[in-house]
């Protein structure tokens, strides 16, 4: 039997609801793609995303859909988009929200909300999503009046991609959607009394840290998210190379410096180089541009940079200061800086000592893996080699948190901006393979490789069905050591090898999962099968899972224990 | 030592859950607060007693509620 009723209790102006206002003042910022799932208190808002032929991502899951949005954030430096039902919908976001946030990623959500008559009565698929996201969010609102549609979406887009990006969530009465709303003659402006993104870069900040810059034997420069989010990367090697200044990169910052290029040191940080930590610890002035100094590249603070000036450039002013007392605060965008800073310069200083000192260092400490458990295992660090062989430098990366996370940071050559995703600050698992979804859409030339753990592939597979569905050509390495091998490795060196509950006892298939879902998959275990399955993999058009079984013991080296300096790494 | 903060916000429901959220997650404790609405401006102020000796931790506090898109500005008044 067909159930054909009017749409629900009302009849309806078939173009001329608030959800199509909303659809017309999403495309009006550009929108190519959103990300999403339906539910109840969104049936007016897909019901006009029907009428308006909008290209919508069906994910599996919520949380599926935010981190495609993030992974389309991330790579194609547009906001991403996301829809999703009140309630359920609307909570499961929140892991998604308050990563966009820690990474600053430009993502604009709308939460469906119950009718505006029975907000706050517990109804149905009610949440307080305004409250539940406040923490989770750069801002959020709730649209009280119809009229009000296309410039609070117009906001949203603008506070979202502005200033220091991050996620800013619309919450939509499901009333006010299917309200007819009157003509609107003007076009959206934007009026935000408080909301303050900075102006010119002060032209005494720049000429403080020129004056410190010229002064200086050995400065560092630390590049972060921001170079990349600020478009910045030209201007840093040019900056870079003409001072013969070396470059240290946060885990976010990768890319934004060619790694090949000899002034790049590696990452810096609790799994970074050796010759990038002690590049920190032994510099006379630590340049950083758009990051953090999040603990995870710091160590300890109180033996962080222990002889140096420290300049920090960052478009947030919040930052400044926060972990690091700095010396030269620059607030402002990464590019402008670097541009202004370069013209204050004068000509380089011979800096040649340091740079040798630096590449000693590397001579005796390179990043090195153990390889001798024979040809019958895969050593991951390897594996992630010869990935980013088969990839080319134009590939696209996305990945999980841990161990995986950590070895794809340390082996594989980013030589371009944007062309990495992966959970920095908040950690999550479940990320990559989503994000890799939407860094697919964003990019649907490019090769797309999303480096996975299999603890936290597990959490978001269920996004197998649209790789399946709109034949996306992502390939998917699950690393898998049959455990969470970050907790693990924790375990074995902190927690007396007390392996709690971090090591599977089963499994699924991940051969057969992915081929159940029509997508090629093969199982590898030895070194000899690395090459022809991924030559194989990277020649096949549409998507395909390696589940390669790598060996369960292995760690992350080098390493600073937690509590320490940066210059007390083990596992050299 | 008490600390005096003085922010002037746009009235929008949702400013008020913002700061109190934010002053838990400082760990700040809040000896006194009121919110007044401004006569026709769409604005509000809001002063706030914060009972703390950490300085780093009210600059940084200050930092934050600035960076929220309602808090058109926020200063120290002690």
């Amino acid at each position: 039997m067909t159930l054909i009723t009017k749409a629900e209790d009302e009849p309806m102006s078939a173009c001329n609801t608030g959800a199509d206002l909303l659809v017309q003042s999403i495309l009006r910022e550009g929108t190519d793609v959103v990300f999403g799932y339906p539910g109840g208190a969104v049936l007016p808002l897909y019901d006009a995303l029907y009428r308006q032929k909008v290209r919508h991502i069906l994910t599996r899951h919520e949380q599926g859909a935010i981190h495609a949005a993030e992974g389309y954030a991330r790579i194609s430096g547009k906001p991403g988009i996301v829809i999703a039902t009140s309630g359920p919908g609307a909570t499961n976001l929140v892991t998604g929200l308050m990563d966009a946030y820690t990474d600053s990623l430009p993502v604009v959500v709308f939460t469906g909300q119950v009718t505006r008559a029975v907000i706050n009565t517990d109804a149905f698929q009610e949440a307080d999503v305004i409250g539940i996201t406040a923490s989770a969010t750069k801002h959020n609102f709730q649209v009280r009046d119809v009229q009000d549609l296309p410039q609070m979406v117009h906001e949203a887009f603008y506070i979202a991609a502005t200033g220091r990006p991050g996620p800013v969530l619309v919450d939509l009465p499901k009333d006010i959607c299917k309200a007819q709303p009157d003509p609107q003659a003007e076009e959206p402006a934007i009026h935000l009394r408080g909301y303050h993104i900075p102006g010119e870069v002060s032209e005494a900040q720049i000429r403080n840290l020129a004056g410190a810059i010229e002064k200086s034997v050995r400065p560092v420069l630390l590049a972060g998210a921001g170079v990349q989010h600020a478009m910045a990367s030209e201007r840093l090697r040019a900056f870079a190379q003409s001072q013969q200044i070396p470059v240290v990169s946060t885990l976010l910052g990768l890319g934004s410096f060619p790694a090949s290029h000899p002034l790049f040191l590696g990452m810096g940080g609790m799994h970074g180089t050796y010759t990038a930590n002690m590049a920190i610890s032994e510099c006379d002035l630590l340049i950083n541009v758009g990051s953090r100094f999040d603990d995870r590249l710091t160590g300890n603070l109180t033996r962080f940079a222990p002889g140096a000036k420290i300049a920090h450039i960052d478009i947030d002013p919040s930052e400044i200061g926060k972990n690091v007392p700095v010396d030269y605060p620059v607030v402002g965008d990464a590019n402008a800086a670097l541009g202004k800073l370069e013209k204050a310069m004068i000509p380089c200083k011979d800096r040649r000592d340091w740079l040798a000192r630096l590449s000693a260092y590397t001579r005796k400490h390179p990043q090195h893996y153990d390889d001798t458990a024979g040809d019958e295992t895969i050593p991951p660090q390897l594996l992630i080699e010869r990935i980013c062989h088969y990839a080319g430098p134009d590939a696209i990366v996305t990945t999980d948190v841990g161990q995986h996370q950590m070895w794809a940071a340390q082996y594989y050559r980013f030589e371009r901006p944007n062309h990495l995703a992966s959970s920095g600050g908040l950690g999550t698992m479940g990320f990559g393979f989503p994000a890799a979804i939407g860094a697919q859409v964003a990019e649907p030339g490019k090769q797309v490789i999303a480096i996975v753990g299999d603890g936290g592939f597990q959490m978001t597979l269920e996004e197998l069905a649209v790789v399946r569905e709109l034949n996306l050509p992502v390939k998917i390495i699950i690393l898998n050591n049959h455990a969470l091998g970050m907790v693990r490795q924790w375990q074995e060196a902190f927690y007396g090898q007390r392996y709690s509950h971090s090591r599977s006892s089963f499994q699924p298939d991940f051969v057969r999962l992915a081929e159940s879902y029509g997508i090629d998959g093969r199982r590898i275990g030895k070194k000899a099968d690395i090459d022809p399955a991924l030559d194989a993999a990277m020649q096949t058009p549409g998507p395909v899972l390696i589940d390669c079984h790598v060996r369960q013991m292995a760690n992350v080296y080098p390493m600073v224990p937690p509590g320490k300096g940066l210059q007390e790494m083990t596992g050299v | 030592m008490k600390r005096n903060i003085i922010a002037i916000v746009t009235t929008n429901s949702g400013v008020l859950g913002r700061i109190g959220n934010l002053l838990s997650r400082a760990q700040l404790d809040v000896d006194g607060l009121t919110m007044q609405k401004l006569p026709g401006k769409g604005m509000s102020d809001i002063s706030m007693l914060i009972d703390t000796d950490d300085a780093h931790k009210v600059d940084h506090f200050i930092k934050q509620m600035d960076r929220f898109v309602d808090v058109i500005s926020v200063a120290d008044m002690t």
